[in-house]
């Protein structure tokens, strides 16, 4: 028994040994990519055009790592800190700034093949710059718009999606009148894109994060009345209760419920709403106006990272990520807008009504700024409006406070 | 217990034995134990060191330490308003869960050493919570509290109180106290083992005595239980000051440090410099400050079970 034993641990470890030393005959580059989940299917389909890749490049192997967007951040910050990062990583196109700001980011115009970055949007792609170089491509894109439901609207007797500010707040009312636990508007006071909720109505009013001297637009006249437009809905009740409470998913989740009227959502909400809210009847529509049409865009970015050894076998599988045939699957499967100029034209993106107002709102799309230390800028924004929200203060009190708060951290960075 | 009476005489033996062979003790002791002594400076205080080494310099995003920065990361921190609130905050959140802690687990041991039909089904139930990691506590009580969706509400409406859509989590103080109650919660399993190892220490017999001198219940309570658990409550109220003070999930699960930094505790807002905004640099200084205060009840816990070995000894 013993001797038995002895003999296949030697053979095991030989055939173990042989098997490392063929492999390393063949002397691959192994590419380690990392993805953020937007769904349970992000990590098996960026899985599987890794496997085709790889059959394809018998010389690469490109490894996926996928993780859930909440430890991202963190995650990277750490690997890229201990010198354990991966090649390519996703991220947000916020946190590129910073991250290209202290060299961790690899400058792509070089490793791009000829030709390669005119297939692409150019609004989308001049978002991945800085300075004079591309940080990384667009890997989602996302506008926002109206959610309503129909159902809802109907019963109020409202019969257009409200187009203005003011049709919104009538409409509101009259949804939340229903009772039975219906609330009209959603307005979002905690979590990730608290700021993005407010930027709809600080657009749509004609206000602007960066003033046009350069400093913070938070305190502007516009942005007072923009945020006075949310806080006459929590004052009349016509929102959900507890506005500091609730983040973006609450708001969804009670809309998928159809326990609400309205929310302001992206093209994500589509793929949420097709598994939880089957049963609400539901259209999108623009985001509504005061004097100018606009919403959020927001983009997420893949880079290169500067520590990796493998730069252009990382490009050659950005390249093949970015092929028209992938990326539409990819759209398709997560709902997001396209970020190719072959991909607009697709019916499934003009045709299908849910998916066409995000394309058509492209066009009057904003962007938060690309400063490295958006974050904190955004936070100290968050904090006050949570106050504002809380009718713990007034609108011009608390935007002045977020606003200096931007400021200062403007100023350190000069 | 045979097992161990039985090689307990053996260990004296063999012990005495090398002892004569002439084997210098101590430091023959200290080469045997110097692999381990080693080990654990290195897993223990190289981040230590790191990170008193990143609070005194300027720190990138990527954690590439630059120029010598003095305590400059110590002046922002201080400077901070959010600190200082969270700091604040801290002192509350750990004073209420501690305080509650002690005052909700006294009771409960009590009545767990006492003999009744069902006892070690009670003493598990006790403990359960111990058992669930601390975020999925935090999760699952995010959900009860839901404003709409919740069970607490669902319960409260059914009662036929006034609470259809309350939204706990919106005001901060009323976050705030749940999160504390929630703190108490999972703090008790642990507090009740101490008290409950102190209580079995203390014999019969004085209860019998004092009983037999007409002592009523209550000033055998005061007078024999509590100065004899007293040592045991002080070791429970340290050591839960030092988790308590560190810990995370609950108020990063449920409130995030929100609305308004009004739930933020130190570690909280550490994590958040270092991690969302990349200040790794303030990060570490704040976490020097709070090393330096669970530093001082660590040393107070040495104290206490020092005093209280040399106790035993006598």
């Amino acid at each position: 028994m013993g001797k038995k034993f002895l003999a296949a641990l030697i053979v095991g470890t030989a055939t173990a040994a042989a098997s490392l030393h063929s492999g390393s005959a063949w002397a691959k580059e192994t590419v380690r990519v990392r993805v953020a989940e937007y769904s349970t299917k992000t990590g098996p389909f960026f899985q599987g055009l890794a496997e085709k890749f790889n059959s394809a490049n018998p010389d690469i192997e490109v490894k996926i790592e996928h993780l859930p967007w909440p430890e991202m951040q963190q995650q990277l910050v750490s690997d890229i800190s201990a010198g354990t990062a991966p090649d390519v990583s996703h991220m947000a196109t916020r946190w590129m700034a910073g991250f290209a700001k202290d060299g961790a980011l690899a400058p792509i115009e070089g490793l791009m093949s000829p030709g390669f970055a005119d297939t692409f949007v150019p609004t989308y792609l001049d978002l991945q710059k800085q300075g004079d170089h591309t940080w990384g491509l667009p890997i989602a894109a996302s506008a926002r718009g109206l959610f309503y439901n129909k159902k809802l609207l109907e019963q109020a007797g409202v019969a257009n999606p409200p187009a203005t500010w003011d049709e919104a707040f009538e409409a509101a009312k009259k949804i939340d009148a229903l009772g039975e636990g219906v609330y009209g508007i959603g307005v979002q006071g905690r979590d990730l894109d608290t700021e993005g909720y407010w930027f709809y109505s600080l657009w749509t009013h004609g206000g602007s994060i960066l003033g046009p001297d350069g400093k913070s637009g938070f305190a502007s006249p516009e942005a007072v009345t923009a945020t006075n437009n949310y806080l006459r809905m929590i004052k009349a009740n016509v929102t959900q209760p507890g506005v500091t409470g609730s983040s973006r998913e609450d708001l969804q989740n009670l809309f998928a419920a159809g326990k609400m009227g309205m929310v302001l959502s992206g093209p994500w909400f589509n793929a949420q709403l097709a598994e939880q809210g089957k049963d609400v009847e539901y259209g999108i529509s623009r985001i509504p106006v005061a004097t100018t049409e606009a919403t959020y865009g927001v983009t997420d970015t893949i880079a290169v990272l500067e520590s990796s050894k493998v730069k252009p076998q990382a490009m050659k599988f950005l390249e093949f990520i970015f092929n028209k045939e992938n990326r539409l699957e990819f759209g398709k499967l997560e709902g997001f807008v396209p970020v190719l100029k072959a991909e607009s034209t697709e019916p499934f993106f003009t045709e299908n009504p849910n998916m066409s107002v995000f394309l058509e709102m492209g066009s009057v799309a904003k962007f938060a700024p690309l400063f490295p230390r958006w974050e904190e800028m955004a936070d100290g924004l968050k904090t006050e409006l949570s106050r504002i929200y809380a009718g713990e203060v007034s609108a011009e009190e608390g935007l002045k406070q977020a606003a200096a708060k931007m400021d200062a951290i403007l100023a350190e960075e000069e | 217990m045979p097992g161990i009476e039985k090689t307990a005489p053996r260990r004296a033996l063999s012990a005495g034995r090398s002892s004569k062979m002439g084997l210098p003790g101590p430091a023959f002791a200290l080469i045997l134990i110097a692999p381990c002594l080693l080990l654990s400076v290195a897993v223990i205080g190289y981040p230590i060191f790191d990170v008193i080494r990143m609070s005194l310099f300027d720190v990138s995003r990527t954690g590439v330490v630059r120029e010598f920065s003095g305590l400059a990361n110590f002046a922002k921190a201080f400077a901070d308003p959010v600190f200082l609130q969270a700091a604040r905050q801290t002192v509350i959140w750990t004073v209420c869960v501690v305080a509650g802690t002690l005052l909700v687990s006294v009771p409960i041991a009590l009545i767990l050493n006492e003999d009744f039909y069902g006892r070690t089904i009670a003493r598990t139930i006790v403990l359960l919570p111990w058992a669930i990691s601390l975020a999925m506590t935090a999760v699952v009580w995010r959900y009860v509290v839901n404003g709409d969706f919740g069970t607490l509400n669902m319960t409260l409406a059914a009662l036929g109180l006034p609470f259809e859509n309350y939204p706990w989590l919106a005001d901060a103080r009323m976050a705030f106290l749940i999160e504390i109650l929630i703190g108490i919660l999972v703090s008790v399993p642990f507090t009740v083992t101490i008290l409950l190892g102190g209580l079995t220490s203390i014999p019969e017999s004085l209860y019998e005595a004092s009983a037999i001198d007409g002592a009523a219940s209550t000033r055998s309570f005061y007078y024999i239980t509590l100065p004899l658990l007293w040592p045991f409550m002080q070791i429970a109220l340290v050591l839960n000051v030092i988790y308590v003070f560190n810990s995370f999930p609950i108020i990063w699960i449920m409130t995030n440090g929100g609305p308004a930094n009004r739930t933020d505790i130190l570690i909280t807002y550490v994590y958040k410099q270092a991690f969302a905004f990349g200040k790794l640099g303030n990060a570490a200084a704040g976490s020097m400050v709070m090393f330096a205060i669970l530093l001082v009840f660590a040393i107070v816990y040495l104290f206490l079970t020092r005093a209280q070995g040399a106790k035993n000894d006598d």
